[in-house]
Order: C-alpha cells, then sequence, then structure tokens
C-alpha cells in the first residue's frame, strides 16, 4: 500500500527517499555516538593505568627506602597505596577492557609482593629470612612493575588498535553513504523531472497545434500530482478553447451587424414588392386578365424566393457551429454564398465586383461557417477601404503542383501603409473609428486552423490583395 | 386645368415598386413617371418640373438624400418623399432637416403612401391658392 503509494507520488518518493536518508544518517550518528563511548572508556583506562604507575613508583621508593633505611613505617605508608592499586585493577578487571589473563598474571605478582610486604610488617621472621624477604622485595616489586608496564603498553596497543578500526568503519560507512545518497538524489531527480519533462513536450506540442490536449496515461502511473497538474492544464485548455469558440462567434455576430443595412435591405425590400403587389391586386383583380394576374402573382413568388435566400444565408452563417465539425467544403460555393450575404451592403457601396472561379470545383476539408466568417472579414474590410467606389476581386485557384487551394481578394482601395501593415493581424488593433480590431486576428486564427496561411500584398495607393492558402482536398 | 394634374415622380432600383405605384397612381389621375436608375432620373428633373417625388435612399449610383437636395434646388416647391428599406433614426432625421416632406420604411402600405400623397397634395394646391 504504502510501497505503491510510494512510487506513484512526488511526495511518496520524496518521504521514502527522505526516510531512507534519515535511517542511514541516524546509523552513522549511532555508530559515531558509539565509538566516542568506547574511546571516553580508554581514556579512563589510561587514566586509571597512570594512576596505577603513578601509585606503584610511589610504594617502589618507600620500599628502597626500607631496604636502605629499614625503616618499617616506609613499608605501612605503602599499604594504602597497594590497595588504591588493588582496587584500580580490579576495576580494569571488572571492566574487561585488559585481557583478562594480563591482568591475573599482574595480580599474581601483586599478591606476591603485597603477601611480602605484609609479612615483613609482621616482623615474626629471622635475620637470615629477613634478608631473603629483602631480596625477595626487591625482585617482586620489580617484577610486579615490569608486569603493570606490560599490561600498560598492550592496553596502550589495544586502544590504539581498536580506535584505528573506529577511523576505518567511519570510512566504510562513508564509503557506503555517499554512493545511496548520491542515487537517491539521481532518481529523484530523474522520477520527478521526466514526469515533468513530459508535460513540457505535451504543452510545446499543444502549442504547435499537434495536439488538442495532454495526454495523461504515461505519467499517471508514475506520478499522481502530474496527473492531477494534466489535468488541471487540460480543463483550462478546454476552458480557453471554449472561450475562443465564444470570441469566435462573437466576432461572425459583430461582423453581421456591420451587414445589417444590407440584410434589411435584402429582407425588406422583397417584402415591400409583395405587399404592393398583393394590394393591388386586390384592389384590381376584377379588371386585370388572367396574363396580367399571373404575371403579378409570379412577382410574388420570385420575391419570397429572394427574402428567403438572404434568411437562409444569414442562418447558415449566424449558426453556431461546433468548431468539431469539419466538412468538405466547395469553396466557390462557399464564396457565393457569402456574395449572397454581402450581396446588397456591396451593391450600395457602390463597388463592382469581379469573379473568377476554375470550371472544376475547389474543395477543401473545414468549417465552412468559420471559413466564411473569414471571407466575410476580408470581403467587409475590402468594401470598408473603398468608401467612393471600386472593384472587388475574387479568384480561386488549385495549384495542383503544390496541393493548395488559393483565394485571392483584392480591392483597389487605399492599401495598406508600412507602419500599419505589421499590426493589422493582432487583435483589437483598429485604424478605424468603429473598428474593433478582431476581424483579421479572428481570421488569422480559424486560417491557422485549417492548416492555412495568409499572405497581405499591398503598396500603399495601389489597393490590398488578401492571399489564402489551404491544403486542397482530393 | 393641365397644371392641376399632379407630376408624380418615382425613383428606385426595384423595378416592382415603379410599376406598381406607376398603376396605382394613374388610376388617381396622376402623371406617373418611374425610374429605376437615379442618375437618368436625375436628368429628367433637371428638364421637367415635379410636384411630388417618392425616392428610394439607398440606390447604386446616386443616394436619395442627394436627390433631395438636388429637387430642392431645382424646385423648392416639390414635396420629396424618401422611402428606405433600412430606417435609421439618425438618416431620418437628416432627412427632415434637409425638408423632406415624409420619410417611410419598407415594407409600407399602400394606403399609408396614398395619405402621405394625399397631404402632400392639398399642401401643393394650398400653397398654389394662397399664391393666386
Ligand atoms: N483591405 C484593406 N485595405 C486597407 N486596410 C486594411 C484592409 N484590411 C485591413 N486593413 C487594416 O487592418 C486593420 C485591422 O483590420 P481588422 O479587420 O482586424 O479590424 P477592423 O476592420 O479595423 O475592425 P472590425 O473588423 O472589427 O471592423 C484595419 O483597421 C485596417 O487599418
Ligand atoms: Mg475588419
Amino acid at each position: 500500500m504504502f510501497i505503491s503509494f510510494a512510487f506513484r507520488t512526488i511526495y511518496g518518493k520524496l518521504i521514502l527517499s527522505f526516510s531512507i536518508i534519515c535511517i542511514i544518517s541516524g546509523l552513522a550518528a549511532m555508530a559515531a555516538i558509539y565509538s566516542l563511548y568506547k574511546v571516553e572508556d580508554k581514556i579512563s583506562v589510561i587514566e586509571s593505568f597512570y594512576e596505577i604507575n603513578q601509585r606503584i613508583l610511589e610504594v617502589r621508593s618507600s620500599e628502597k627506602n626500607f631496604l636502605l633505611y629499614e625503616n618499617k613505617n616506609e613499608l605501612i605508608s605503602t599499604i594504602d597505596k597497594l590497595n588504591e592499586i588493588k582496587t584500580s585493577m580490579d576495576a580494569l578487571e571488572t571492566s574487561g577492557i585488559i585481557t583478562n589473563h594480563n591482568i591475573k598474571n599482574c595480580k599474581t605478582e601483586f599478591e606476591n609482593y603485597y603477601d611480602l610486604i605484609h609479612q615483613l610488617i609482621r616482623k615474626d621472621y629471622s635475620e637470615i629470612d629477613f634478608n631473603n624477604l629483602k631480596i625477595n622485595l626487591r625482585a617482586y616489586g620489580h617484577d610486579f612493575m615490569n608486569c603493570a608496564m606490560s599490561m600498560d603498553s598492550s592496553a596502550k596497543q589495544q586502544i590504539e588498535r581498536e580506535s584505528r578500526n573506529y577511523k576505518a568503519i567511519a570510512f566504510i560507512l562513508i564509503l557506503i553513504i555517499l554512493p545511496i545518497c548520491a542515487m537517491i538524489g539521481i532518481f529523484l531527480a530523474r522520477w520527478i523531472m521526466t514526469p515533468l519533462r513530459e508535460i513540457r513536450k505535451a504543452v510545446a506540442q499543444v502549442m504547435r497545434g499537434e495536439l488538442s490536449y495532454i495526454p495523461v496515461e504515461p505519467t499517471k502511473k508514475i506520478c499522481s500530482e502530474c496527473a492531477e497538474l494534466i489535468d488541471a492544464l487540460n480543463k483550462m485548455l478546454q476552458a480557453l478553447e471554449d472561450k475562443h469558440q465564444q470570441l469566435i462567434q462573437a466576432e461572425k455576430l459583430m461582423a453581421l451587424g456591420k451587414v445589417t443595412a444590407g440584410i434589411a435591405h435584402e429582407i425588406n425590400n422583397p417584402l415591400n414588392n409583395i405587399s404592393l403587389t398583393a394590394e393591388i391586386l386586390m384592389e384590381d383583380i376584377s379588371n386585370m386578365d388572367c396574363d396580367e394576374r399571373r404575371g403579378m402573382i409570379h412577382d410574388i413568388i420570385v420575391q419570397v424566393d429572394r427574402a428567403r435566400e438572404i434568411v437562409r444565408n444569414l442562418l447558415d452563417f449566424s449558426r453556431a457551429r461546433k468548431p468539431t465539425d469539419w466538412n468538405r467544403v466547395n469553396l466557390g460555393e462557399l464564396i457565393h454564398n457569402t456574395l449572397g450575404l454581402l450581396k446588397n451592403q456591396i451593391r450600395l457601396s457602390g463597388v463592382e465586383t469581379e469573379l473568377n472561379l476554375p470550371q472544376e470545383p475547389v474543395t477543401i476539408m473545414g468549417n465552412s461557417s468559420q471559413l466564411q466568417q473569414v471571407f466575410v472579414n476580408i470581403i467587409l474590410n475590402a468594401l470598408q477601404a473603398m468608401k467612393d467606389g471600386g472593384k472587388l476581386r475574387i479568384e480561386i485557384k488549385a495549384v495542383s503542383e503544390q496541393d493548395k487551394a488559393m483565394i485571392e481578394i483584392s480591392d483597389t482601395g487605399p492599401g495598406i501603409p508600412h507602419a500599419v501593415m505589421e499590426h493589422i493581424f493582432e487583435p483589437f488593433f483598429t485604424t478605424k473609428h468603429d473598428g474593433t480590431g478582431l476581424g483579421l486576428s479572428v481570421s488569422y486564427g480559424i486560417v491557422k486552423e485549417h492548416k492555412g496561411d495568409i499572405q497581405v500584398i499591398s503598396e500603399p495607393g495601389q489597393g490590398t490583395t488578401f492571399r489564402l492558402e489551404f491544403p486542397l482536398w482530393l | 386645368m393641365s397644371d392641376q394634374t399632379i407630376k408624380l415622380l418615382v425613383i428606385d432600383d426595384e423595378p416592382i415598386v415603379g410599376k406598381r405605384l406607376k398603376q396605382a397612381f394613374m388610376k388617381m389621375g396622376m402623371e406617373v413617371e418611374t425610374f429605376t436608375d437615379p442618375r437618368e432620373a436625375m436628368n429628367t428633373i433637371k428638364q421637367k418640373s415635379f410636384d411630388i417625388v417618392v425616392t428610394d435612399l439607398k440606390m447604386e449610383g446616386m443616394d436619395g438624400m442627394t436627390i433631395l437636395e438636388e429637387v430642392q434646388k431645382l424646385n423648392p416647391k416639390a414635396k420629396v418623399i424618401i422611402i428606405t428599406g433600412y430606417a435609421q433614426v439618425d438618416t431620418a432625421s437628416e432627412a427632415f432637416r434637409k425638408g423632406v416632406f415624409d420619410f417611410i420604411p419598407k415594407p409600407f402600405r399602400l394606403e399609408e403612401l396614398k395619405n402621405i400623397i394625399l397631404r402632400a397634395m392639398s399642401g401643393a394646391l394650398s400653397e398654389s391658392n394662397k399664391n393666386i
């Protein structure tokens, strides 16, 4: 349970790594404390040896005085010191720091020496014995001192050896811990960085338009936080896309707002014709011959068709289509419908139109409503540029060698000044007092979504040509 | 008495409007001329005076407003009625400022236009009466 948690989340991985590092460093610290403790013991041993040696020297100088002056008080004064030596040796023995057999040796030497001194103090011996005892006293004293000294030096050696061991252990610990920590560091970085790098790659792809969302699957198993992050990013992408679609739709309705005059004409004129014709027909029906009546009824039908046509175009254009609603689009037909929608607007602007369509239909893949929005925007810009009349030329071509469909929309307006040219596709850039500056920026977005391209050819004073290219659909 | 015949000029690029209005007002005893091309109408206005001019506002080639101005310059007594398929408050008020007799949005009822023309006629007649 914990293991899977640990391997699936950044949080778990961090906790796991830190616990490992904590355990290792805890062990190292314990080892260090243990060795310090040991070293302290050794120091106390060395101190007690120093003590013992000191006492032994004192005892032996008293012994020397006794042998010279035969003053027993000298010997009596050694008893306390000897007792001290004994308790120190006992303490050493129980501490177990010195090898037992060394200490046993010394203890017997000590006992001998100690007993001898007691005998000398007790005085119940003969003169010969006394001399023997004196010789022995020197020999035993010497032996005991030698033994104590050898014990001392061997203990010192042992302590040196052990402290060398501790040093070695410390080095080994470092040698083990360093690579472990380095490995944990490397793995941790890789664990955390790999999914993040994946996300960055996917985001770049989304920006290039190769992906529409960031895939969750590959990172889900190794990093559940990353999965959450991806989820949030995807939600944001969706929200942005929704906003983008809303912007496109809003821009479309604004474009419609600019052709209301044309549309109102195109609906009110036929209605007016119908109404007038019907009224006259009603008033005069009895005075008319059949042909005359039929002619007027025919007028009415034609006018209804005319109004229906513009309403159909209008609905087609204004309907919010799903951006995913892609179909084959016949460019000639689409331009025809667009001109149907704008016909009156063009006529009212006093602009002539020239339409060059190829014999064969030119088809591309796309969202016809959004493509029409692009044409409406560009044509409206052209009309707005030709306030005093001019000529609107629209040409559709299929460039088969490049598998491209090309649409050129040209006007004979004032052209676009160089300083303006670099900004025309920026959102909200406009040089018109009632413009929003969204027309071309939205159009650019739509064309890019269709894997197309827009080129603007304009010299000030020479008019402007917008050339659109889309991949042909064969 | 020929002076009493009201001369009506209808300018609209929708041919049906001209046709029907001609039918309707000839029956009322007026002299009606219709044009679908405003420039041709302009030429006629320069040669001949009309009592009432009914003109569309938005036409190819020339604006109803220009016709209004031109008619008033040539014949201040003529009454101009503007009909339009896209009536906006500011164009209407501009037209009234320029002295249009009335301004009606399309689609309109024949009755409506007849009434306005009758009003214009009585105005024209009373003015000419006053002059007498
Ligand atoms: N055919 C053209 N001739 C001259 N200038 C143009 C033409 N098309 C675009 N422009 C310039 O590019 C600018 C940006 O155009 P865009 O369609 O993005 O916004 P707009 O037309 O100003 O505003 P809106 O489209 O909301 O009416 C325009 O303001 C204009 O200066
Ligand atoms: Mg525009």
